[in-house]
């Protein structure tokens, strides 16, 4: 009974105790409430130097209604900070603007010449913005890719996010989210790509890859050269590539009377992984392995493909013009003196007590020898013989 | 004060249950960020560091139950009492039970400090506070076998989100690892000293060690629950080196939050948002562990009732908290507290291990000189 | 909350009236005896009596409980045949055609035996009196369980007669060991209650527990099982249920062959068992009669159900009050719309739409079922429409709040449904309130709540704490029944296994 009695006591405080809680609660107060509805969701973000030194900020919002089409809105204001401009921008709408959604920052090209890293810097610190965004500069102004009143998108922030995505997916550029660049801005000895985007009239268009030096654009790069760059720096997987093969070598197994002196050939499931190794350290030399398989979808001439002779020939033909393209390109690389298949990052780690500084590669990263070879692995010809 | 205690059967626990307790007290506030810390010292050697320091701390458990198995049934208030007499054991017992109430606050304070600058900016720290410490005082006053619970619920209702480190593990640059044993041995070292607030809590093994039921396992559990900690600390090391760049890394304050920021589900984006909220259902064992080993202090050192100083601590504890206002005050006294830490977690066992052989020792000689004319007067030791 | 039991005042009467009622049969004549009686039952107008043999035996019964047929033909007509001269109470016993008889001197036996249909035969200036049991059983047929469906399994439920109601264990448990305890309940009720337990297997603890429990009420009146229950329940402030109820004889019988302990009280077609864990309300005896697979995959979609059913809704407060960037940007232009018209905030939004969804199910079921199946889809559906016409909630909502409240339904137990349900309302307001906080206090409050919660002294979140992982087995999964060789170690049975597992689980070589 005196145990029960004691309970009964202890229940009475428990009581209490949640009285108070209640109460609590509604002391408390609670957090600043930010309803859905009454946000002004920024999808897209673009940045524009201007000359006098101010930050032009672009922002797409959505616009959210009830029936029919979301429209976007597009705001624009100067501002002389990176995150100054928000303030300027929600005097101009209805919706309290937030950064939590935002899935693409856009950079006009000028802008990125001279350093995109304040840029950076401010959105990595904002714990509300995702590291999954996508990053891109736009060719003229960020400005205008994003306020152009575009007649078939709908929000041009998810649109563009969207076409990344895909891309990045089907293996045609370079993946370029917030955290890989910041990341690889980060590495000594790495650079980072992003995707060069140009405005059509009514269609947004990648147009290939804008190549950094530390945080500052130097030049760009046609989307078959980010093919090579993709397959160089890493794993590689499905996709597919258009080649020209001189038929010298094949003309033995073309059939037909006139033999053309190229023959075009389309592969896919195009399936790679690269393995850099440092050879020299004293003077930097790089070998490349790279072993591909992949399979042959289309080719422009009737070759009979069952020569056990014709393919060993195809495979070295394949090899030659992978080699060939990819030493152009690490040239053009090299001559620019930016690093983003990150072979100074590889150097830096194979080396002891040498703290490199990305200053200090790029001279030695010049006049680094880089061979590259390939191993190709022809695994089928499509589902005719 | 009795040296020696016995708790009633029902009190008891299985000693297995010391492995959810020693990794729910470690894995705490420390996790989301210690790798910038460690990093900072010795660089992409950092796991080196962990591995160092889980040994030492290993170490120190072995010294720590060592010295409980000189007594039968004693917790660290007893075995002061013993050693070093009434008057100067109560000093000492007030800063262990005055280190358990920082602790406590320190626990609070920094999972404010995460709510407050990734969920709500504006939401001022004392409704934080005032939450946890209604949550602390309804946990302890369930005594004991709630106490083991949290833990143990904490440990199993968490442990899945180390499958989400899968997502950063695709973006691991493995080479980042390389060179390995770059860094000097002292920066390692360095860095295994700054590891001490992740790895510090599994010092509440001198608190309860009574309430263990069988006290013959309590050593292989306990360094189970410590080896299970220490991996956990160097997987996500390892996989905070490989996701980030070093540079990156030296920046990021809440590494392992700021890896969960890029888990994207068809339903759901942005986890660090779930985890943070979870993350209350991580920090509580260490809150409310070291609250009732402070309130059991209490009640040996001073007679006070368990009900009753629960009370008063956590006041204590709210006021503190209230009184650490900005970012670099919270620094400040972190870094206060984890170094006074490290003397008492990882310095102290040793000291306390050789007093308690010496003591013994002496009062052995002593007991066997007196044998003959009185009964020996250590039997409270045995 | 013992709170009957604190009022001193009224214990103090009882034990006076106890006083007064222990006076024995003490050679009274018959009309004596009648003016006791009579007395006693406050000059009741159903209480009957009859006096036979020239005055020498009276007959006292309540007409409205007893059966006439009984007592006209198997105690009037055979004490008629008897010879006046040498009548004895040895005589009446083996002349009256009744196999309930007693004979008894303790005048509260009388008195209690009588109101429960018994009828006195006293013999004139003896020590005792013969009590002879003609009661009418007024039950209705056994039916099919209301609550507990199953598909397989018995299909048959206790009903309100306690008789019958044991009859219905016996039946499942046709074992000498199982033993039944008949206590008293209930100061002005006076409701008969049985207590079941197996032993060699239950625990002795247990068992005494649970006698002390009902012996210690001082309450009124009880008169169901889910009346009872609260009042022996461990913790009465909390919502979970910490004692099962079944309408299942055979839930009840292989509970007590596992080692619980069961009670079944008079009027009630419900059977109380204990001790009780939180996980075991999800279970069900469907879940062994099914396949091992199929039970072990309905325990997780309950288990799932469970969890949607309470943080589903708080989730989407939440998401659309404050972390709107947990969204993914497909979700985001579908819940944006939908929201933009609603003029409420999402957790008035969302407290008025599971309001409506617990008005539809009271009313449902308050009402005859074919008008409650209309009732349903009529609101379901109607009002649903219009409010997300209307503009008052968003359809996605909608979607949810139908999730959790069929998630809620999936519990096997009724009470248990309902805490559930209750439990969602204060989560949703702290999710309103303070987002992913709100909801991260919450579950760490329900989970200490748990763990402070115990059923006959036992911890109720068994077996996460005290953590076994070897119980798992029977609880989250149910694992074929070779493997389900010892009887839960929760129960702390004296004997622990159910069957030789050595031999069930010989390995046999190929082709022997």
């Amino acid at each position: 009974m005196r145990r029960k009695l004691l309970q009964t006591k202890v229940q009475i405080k428990i009581i209490i105790f949640i009285f108070t809680s209640f109460i609590m609660f509604l002391l408390t107060g609670c957090a600043e409430r930010t309803n859905l509805e009454d946000l002004g969701l920024q999808t897209a973000i673009g940045f524009d130097l201007q000359n006098d030194g101010k930050v032009l900020g672009t922002s797409v919002l959505h616009h959210f209604k009830y029936l029919g089409k979301s429209p976007s809105q597009v705001l624009v204001a100067k501002a002389d900070t990176v995150k100054g401009f928000r303030q300027a921008m929600n005097l101009k709408t209805s919706k309290k603007l937030v950064s939590g959604q935002i899935r693409i920052a856009l950079y006009g090209e000028e802008t990125a010449k001279k350093g995109l890293i304040r840029f950076m810097d401010s959105i990595s610190r904002d714990p509300k913005i995702g590291t999954m965004l996508f990053l891109a500069v736009a060719k003229g102004t960020a400005n205008d890719i994003l306020s152009y009143p575009y007649k078939d998108i709908e929000n041009i922030g998810l649109y563009i996010n969207e076409t990344l995505e895909q891309n990045i997916n089907g293996e045609q550029i370079v993946s370029s989210t917030l955290h890989e660049v910041i990341n690889d801005y980060h590495t000594d000895g790495q650079d980072f790509v992003l995707p060069y985007l140009i405005r059509e009239k009514d269609k947004v268009n990648i147009e290939g890859l804008a190549i950094f030096q530390m945080d500052k654009m130097i030049g760009t790069m046609k989307p078959r050269e980010g093919f090579y760059l993709k397959i160089l720096r890493d794993r590689f997987d499905a996709g597919e590539l258009e080649l020209v093969l001189p038929s010298k070598e094949l003309k033995k197994s073309v059939k037909g009377i006139e033999i053309p002196k190229k023959i075009n050939i389309n592969i896919d499931n195009i399936r790679s992984t690269s393995k850099i190794e440092l050879v020299n350290k004293e003077k930097p030399e790089f070998d490349i392995n790279i072993k591909l398989t992949l399979n042959i979808q289309e080719i422009s001439e009737e070759i009979d493909l069952n020569k056990p002779e014709t393919m060993k020939i195809l495979t070295k033909l394949i090899n030659e013009a992978f080699e060939k393209e990819s030493n152009t390109l690490i040239r053009k690389l090299q001559l620019l003196q930016t690093d983003p298949i990150g072979l100074g990052c590889l150097y830096n780690h194979s080396i002891r007590d040498k703290k490199l500084t990305s200053e200090k590669w790029y001279p030695l990263y010049k006049n680094a020898k880089i061979n590259v070879h390939f191993h190709t692995k022809i695994m089928g010809a499509g589902v005719m013989d | 004060m009795d040296i020696n205690i016995r708790p009633k059967p029902y009190l008891l626990f299985n000693a297995f249950h010391l492995i959810f307790i020693i990794f729910s007290i470690q894995v705490g506030v420390g996790l989301p960020g210690f790798q910038r810390i460690i990093v900072m010292e010795s660089g992409h050697d950092a796991w080196i560091s962990v591995i160092v320091a889980g040994i030492a701390a290993h170490l120190v458990v072995m010294v720590m139950i060592a010295t409980l198995n000189r007594y039968g049934s004693a917790d660290l208030y007893g075995i002061h009492q013993d050693i070093f007499g009434k008057w100067l054991g109560s000093i000492i017992n007030t800063v262990f039970i005055a280190y358990l109430v920082l602790s406590t606050t320190v626990v609070f304070r920094a999972y404010i400090e995460i709510v407050q600058v990734w969920l709500f900016p504006e939401l001022p720290v004392w409704s934080m506070a005032i939450f946890g410490g209604l949550l602390a005082i309804y946990a302890v006053l369930g005594g004991i076998r709630v106490v083991v619970g949290v833990s143990v619920l904490s440990v199993l209702f968490t442990l899945w989100m180390i499958f989400l480190l899968y997502f950063p593990i695709q973006y691991a640059e493995w080479k980042s690892l390389l060179p390995i044993f770059d860094t000097s041995t002292l920066d390692i070292l360095k860095g295994a000293y700054k590891m001490s607030f992740t790895l510090a809590g599994f010092e509440i093994l001198y608190y309860i060690y009574p309430y263990v039921k069988e006290k013959e396992k309590t050593s292989l559990f306990t360094h189970l629950g410590l080896l299970a900690t220490n991996l956990l600390n160097l997987i996500i090391m390892v996989v905070s080196l490989v996701y980030f760049s070093e540079g990156q890394l030296l920046k990021t304050i809440w590494a392992t939050l700021s890896m969960f920021k890029i888990i994207q589900l068809p339903f759901m984006e942005r986890f660090e948002i779930i985890a943070i909220s979870l993350w209350m259902l991580v920090i509580l064992p260490n809150a409310i562990l070291p609250l009732w080993a402070a309130t059991r202090g209490m009640k040996r050192v001073f007679g006070f009732k368990q009900k009753y100083s629960l009370h008063g601590i956590v006041i204590i504890i709210f006021i503190a908290q209230m009184l650490l206002k900005t970012r670099d005050q919270v620094n400040m006294f972190f870094d206060w507290f984890s170094n006074k830490g490290f003397y008492l977690v990882f310095i102290y066992p040793f000291i306390l291990y050789v007093l308690v052989l010496v003591v013994q020792k002496m009062r052995q000689k002593r007991g066997l000189a007196s044998n003959e004319t009185k009964a020996p007067s250590n039997k409270s030791s045995n | 909350m013992f709170f009957w039991k604190r009022k001193k005042s009224q214990g103090d009467n009882l034990k006076e009236d106890k006083k007064k009622n222990e006076l024995p049969i003490h050679r009274q004549t018959t009309v004596e005896m009648i003016e006791m009686l009579k007395k006693h039952f406050q000059h009741s107008n159903d209480l009957m009596y009859r006096h036979l043999k020239d005055h020498q035996i009276v007959l006292v019964y309540i007409q409205e409980i007893t059966d006439a047929d009984k007592i006209n033909q198997n105690v009037i007509s055979p004490i008629q045949n008897l010879d006046s001269k040498h009548l004895s109470n040895e005589v009446l016993m083996e002349s009256i055609n009744v196999g309930g008889i007693k004979s008894t001197n303790d005048f509260e036996e009388v008195i209690q035996s009588i109101t429960t249909g018994w009828a006195l035969v006293y013999l004139s200036k003896k020590n005792s009196g013969i009590l002879v049991e003609v009661g009418k059983l007024r039950e209705r047929a056994l039916s099919r369980p209301e609550n507990e469906t199953n598909v397989y399994g018995p299909q048959i439920a206790f009903s309100e007669a306690l008789s019958t109601n044991k009859a219905l264990i016996r039946e499942n448990l046709h074992n000498p060991k199982l033993c039944i305890e008949d206590l008293l309940v209930g100061k002005v009720s006076r409701t008969k209650v049985a207590l079941f337990y197996i032993e060699g297997i239950s625990n002795e603890e247990n068992v005494n527990t649970m006698r002390q429990r009902i012996q210690d009420l001082e309450f009124d009146s009880v008169f169901d099982a889910a009346n009872l229950v609260q009042l022996i329940e461990d913790n009465s402030m909390t919502i979970f249920p910490q004692l099962m109820l079944t309408e299942r004889p055979d839930r009840l019988g292989h509970e007590l062959s596992q080692g619980k302990v069961g009670v079944v009280i008079d009027g009630s077609s419900y059977a109380i068992m204990g001790p009780t864990t939180f996980l075991s309300f999800f279970q069900t005896t469907e879940d062994y009669y099914v396949r091992w697979t199929m039970g072990t995959f309905i325990r997780l979609v309950r288990f799932l159900a469970t969890i949607m059913s309470i943080f589903f809704t708080p989730l989407y407060v939440l998401a659309v009050t404050f972390h709107y960037e947990i969204i993914p940007s497909d979700l985001l232009v579908q819940l944006g719309q939908t929201r933009s018209k609603v003029p409420f905030p999402p957790i008035l939004e969302a407290l008025f739409l599971e309001f409506t969804i617990e008005l539809l199910r009271e009313a449902g079921a308050r009402l005859p079922t074919k008008v409650g199946q209309t009732m349903g889809i009529v609101g379901g559906i109607v009002i649903g429409q219009a409010a997300v016409q209307a503009g008052f909630t968003s359809n996605i909502l909608i979607i949810i709040v139908a999730i959790s409240a069929l998630g809620s339904f999936t519990a096997p137990n009724y009470m248990m449904g309902n805490a559930i349900r209750i439990i969602r309302f204060p989560i949703i307001i702290l999710a309103g309130l303070y987002g992913g906080f709100g909801v991260g206090f919450s579950i760490v409050f329900l989970s200490v709540h748990l763990l402070r919660l115990s059923s006959l002294g036992r911890p109720y979140f068994y077996p996460l704490f005290p953590f076994r992982i070897k119980e798992f087995k029977d609880t989250f999964i149910r694992m074929p029944f070779p493997k389900l060789a010892k009887r839960p170690d929760y129960n702390d049975t004296k004997d622990e296994g159910r069957f030789n597992q050595h031999r069930a689980n010989k390995k046999k070589d190929i082709d022997e």
